[in-house]
């Protein structure tokens, strides 16, 4: 049964979103604050992700692929490295099968290409961070 | 330049306009050209690199540009604003990702760079010569032409 995301129980938790557009950015945080997350940290591009990631200790980092000094598959990389226990979702224009493989290997708990649909977005984030999707280990 | 490198980028292109603006979106006809400054002012690209190399090229007039960032930011803009340019920058980052996206699941390999925004030389400098695909599409905001250029190693 499909479920709204107004359906959703609200249940705080922490988000850093990582994209190199404003307005990516602005897109993803309106879908998190319609389900009770809170935008602790932007990041433009992988460094200040990484950066981001160690000095917040966000409950969910929604990260785009393409991305100027570090792109999102070496950011997810170096953090799953230091936190096996992340919860990565990546949000790209780029979905291709090899792609979702990839990060998915890598440690992503889920995959959502763009552009998105919003409660379709947000129900994988709910997901994510329920525990009720992780990816694989 | 092969042709099944285009068509990607013309049904990303339906979809994803289609998709943010919620209407309909015309194709027109395509043309092949050299390379040279797309026909309206604001141009963003999107380097393409792998199999071939090249960018894809989102370009409008001013009045389109302010009409579509606007519908994009769900506001009334009157004036090209930095998030304006920004939603526009996203816009080709998602046409061209999709675009990739069907030819790497094809068999292809390319990879992208994050978009920036084209700055109009001087009319003498000269530009190499490439063929260029411009494909003109009519939307409910004014006229966007994406423009494909591949370079074959």
């Amino acid at each position: 049964m499909a479920h709204s995301v107004a359906d959703i129980d609200k249940k705080d938790f922490r988000c850093l979103i990582a994209d190199d557009s404003a307005f990516a950015r602005r897109n993803i945080a309106t879908v998190l604050e319609r389900l009770g997350g809170s935008v602790v940290g932007e990041a433009t591009n992988g460094l200040e992700a990484i950066d981001l990631y160690e000095k917040l200790r966000p409950d969910v980092v929604l990260l785009d692929i393409t991305m100027p000094q570090l792109d999102g598959v070496e950011t997810l990389r170096k953090i799953m490295e230091r936190h096996r226990d992340a919860k990565v979702i990546i949000v790209s224009s780029l979905g291709h099968k090899e792609m979702i493989w990839k990060a998915i290997c890598l440690g992503a708990k889920s995959f959502v290409t763009k552009p998105f649909n919003a409660e379709y977005a947000g129900m994988i984030i709910r997901d994510v961070v329920t525990g009720t999707i992780g990816g694989m280990k | 330049m092969r042709y099944d490198y285009i068509e990607p980028f013309v049904t990303s292109t339906i979809r994803v306009l289609g998709g943010v603006l919620q209407s309909n979106i015309t194709k027109g006809e395509v043309s092949l050209t050299e390379s040279g400054w797309p026909a309206g002012d604001i141009a963003i690209e999107v380097p393409l690199f792998g199999d071939s190399e090249g960018n894809v090229v989102l370009n409008m007039n001013t009045a389109t540009a302010v009409k579509l960032s606007a519908r994009l930011n769900g506001n009334a803009g009157t004036s090209l604003s930095p998030i304006g340019m920004d939603a526009l920058s996203e816009l080709i980052n998602m046409i061209a990702g999709n675009a990739v996206s069907v030819l790497n699941d094809e068999g292809f390999d390319f990879t992208m760079s994050p978009p920036s925004i084209l700055v109009r030389k001087n009319s003498g400098e000269q530009t190499s010569l490439l063929e260029v695909f411009r494909i003109p599409f009519l939307t409910d905001c004014g006229d966007v032409t994406i423009q494909v250029t591949l370079r074959t190693h």
